[in-house]
């Protein structure tokens, strides 16, 4: 954490070197969460080479001021972003229930189970099938740690609906996980 | 269990590792971005920050001394007129330049048992003390001074003492004005060149001592010649750098300066705070504790206490040190001060208001006739409608 602040400091007073730091520092977190959001990792990738771009473009002029953690900035900065490209990816495949079932059926794919490992096949099975909106609150929640304050500012919604999310998400997640486990 | 109680572990076991591909992608294009700003703007103007000992550069100078110096050199410790000169002067100047600095070491605590640490600090306006530091140890034990704010974290009690109207952080600063009075007050100054042979760098090592630094105390410092700043620093409480270094620094960097945000402290989850002021007020308003005014003016009140106490230090009195300055009891004075040499009060001189205490400085004879201010603070209070007055605290920055 200490880090972290000399880290936003140092980028503050114009040093750009200091994002080389902060790529090593989280680029596997960021590049995980994307992946669990998209689940393609090429666009992961893209999604977390964006972030840094647009960090590295910002220009001496801008400074960081966080209301969050570094790691939960970034965490932001990689949940828009794949937002953004869920959606575009949704108008291109025209039907958002198709492109949650070419999902889920992404996440069975033995691709998958190569970047998340056999053990979290379930899991990440059971991932792809939630909605988007929550799913993101989930992995923000639990992979990023933020806090839900944070995901409602980030999403533009209220505590009590990204709280909603995070609860209906996490039932169908577990009632997923155990009806895999029945069969 | 069922997996789905298992989803807060499982998610947290997700790792997906970021390939060389991504990894060039974006080093690449920060490099880019980095050789653009070069070119298309003007040279910084703002400060240099992070100057760091043991850049690139230096780490490539020393490879190449180590080739040439190989086949000539098979001792460390090295006659001093085949050395790259090295004088205190220079560090001194150097060092007017850093107003920060970032340590770890180890050093004994309560107990005596090794501990250790890293900090942080911020030098106050004339580098001669500094009211801004971080400390926190291997056992989680975090210590932050902010400017007249202390903070004390506990983690075994889960407790966050809080001081206000704090003193200093550190009552000397590792910067040029301590070592130049240093220099001039040790009784032993000895340099002795050498290298470190895990970088065939060349070093200087100084060794001294001071017999009222409060108490006996004997230094070594290690200085890098090229760079010329000091790199590792040990302390001992004797005069003879005998048994373990109280307090070994191995590594110090200087830093030009260092964010506000290093000396902010939050509270950890689930912590309790204690308001050490209350604490501290509690003994400070003991009855049976202080001296009476009577019909002395302030002035003269803050001068016969400071008189009385350091005068009771000198006698080993410590039943009235403890009652002029009632946050300790006897025996952790006897502890504190026994050690030390005090021979005789020189004056009592300078007093003035520091925001909103009264400073008394009071100079001291040491054995081997070492003279040092130290200063005094008051407290006036009332208790059953008679005025009297405790001393606080007591603290120093000069060494001469």
């Amino acid at each position: 954490m200490l880090e972290d602040k000399l880290l936003i400091w140092k980028f503050n007073r114009g040093d750009r070197e200091v994002l080389r730091r902060i790529y090593e520092k989280y680029k596997d977190d960021l590049l995980t969460l994307a992946t669990a959001l998209l689940y393609q990792k090429t666009e992961a990738e893209d999604v977390v080479h964006d972030v840094f771009c647009s960090l590295i473009k910002s220009g001496s002029g801008q400074k960081l001021r966080l209301t969050t953690s570094l790691k939960g900035y970034l965490a932001t900065c990689v949940a828009n972003n794949s937002r953004n490209r869920n959606k575009a990816n949704a108008v291109h495949a025209g039907a958002g229930l198709e492109t949650a079932r070419t999902i889920a059926s992404d996440a069975k794919s033995p691709d998958v189970a190569a970047i998340f490992g056999e053990e979290l096949r379930f899991l990440t099975y059971s991932l792809a099938q939630i909605p988007y909106d929550q799913r993101e609150v989930i992995l923000l929640r639990l992979y990023s740690g933020m806090k839900f304050k944070e995901i409602a500012a980030l999403e533009s919604q209220s505590i009590n609906t990204i709280q909603g999310r995070y609860r209906y998400g996490l039932e169908k997640l577990r009632s997923l996980m155990n009806g895999e486990v029945k069969k | 269990m069922r997996p789905s109680d298992n989803i807060n572990k499982l998610i947290k076991k997700l790792n997906v590792k970021a390939g060389p591909e991504l990894d060039q992608r974006v080093h690449d294009d920060i490099s880019k971005a980095l050789a653009e700003s070069k070119q298309t703007q003007p040279a910084p103007t703002g400060p240099n920050i992070w100057r760091i000992i043991m850049e690139n550069k230096i780490t490539k100078l020393a490879t190449a001394a180590a080739v040439i110096l190989i086949a000539l050199l098979s001792i460390t410790v090295l006659d001093k007129a085949v050395t790259p000169a090295w004088a205190i002067d220079e560090t001194i100047d150097l060092l007017k330049e850093f107003n920060g600095m970032h340590v770890t070491g180890t050093m004994l605590n309560e107990e005596g048992k090794e501990v250790s640490f890293e900090a942080w600090a911020r030098a106050n306006e004339d580098q001669t003390a500094s009211n801004h530091l971080r400390l926190e140890t291997e056992t989680g034990e975090i210590d932050v001074v902010s400017g007249h704010r202390r903070y004390q974290y506990d983690p075994a009690t889960q407790t966050v003492k809080i001081t206000e109207g704090y003193g200093q952080a550190m009552g000397i600063w590792f910067g040029a004005d301590f070592f130049e009075s240093l220099k001039k007050i040790v009784l032993d100054w000895n340099e002795t060149y050498g290298k470190d042979p895990a970088t065939d760098r060349d070093r200087v090592f100084v060794t001294c001592s001071h017999p009222a630094a409060p108490g006996p105390r004997s230094f070594w410092f290690e200085f890098d010649v090229e760079s010329k700043l000091p790199i590792s620093f040990k302390q001992w409480e004797n005069m003879v750098r005998e048994g373990a270094p109280s307090f070994y620094v191995k590594s110090i960097k200087y830093l030009d300066d260092l964010p506000d945000e290093m000396f902010q402290f939050e509270i950890p989850e689930g912590a309790r705070t204690i308001p050490a002021l209350a604490e501290r007020n509690d003994k400070l308003q003991d009855p049976d504790s202080g001296m009476l005014i009577g019909n002395m003016t302030e002035e003269q009140a803050c001068e016969e206490i400071t008189r009385r106490y350091w005068q009771a230090i000198i006698e080993h009195d410590w039943q009235t040190v403890a009652m002029l300055c009632p946050i300790s009891i006897a025996q952790q004075w006897e502890n504190k001060y026994s050690g030390s040499n005090f021979e005789e009060i020189v004056e009592i001189k300078g007093l003035h208001q520091e925001d909103g205490y009264t400073i008394v400085p009071c100079t001291i004879r040491f054995d081997r006739n070492v003279i040092r201010t130290i200063n005094t603070t008051v407290v006036f209070r009332t208790i059953d409608g008679q005025q009297s007055c405790v001393i606080a605290n007591t603290w120093s920055q000069d060494w001469d």
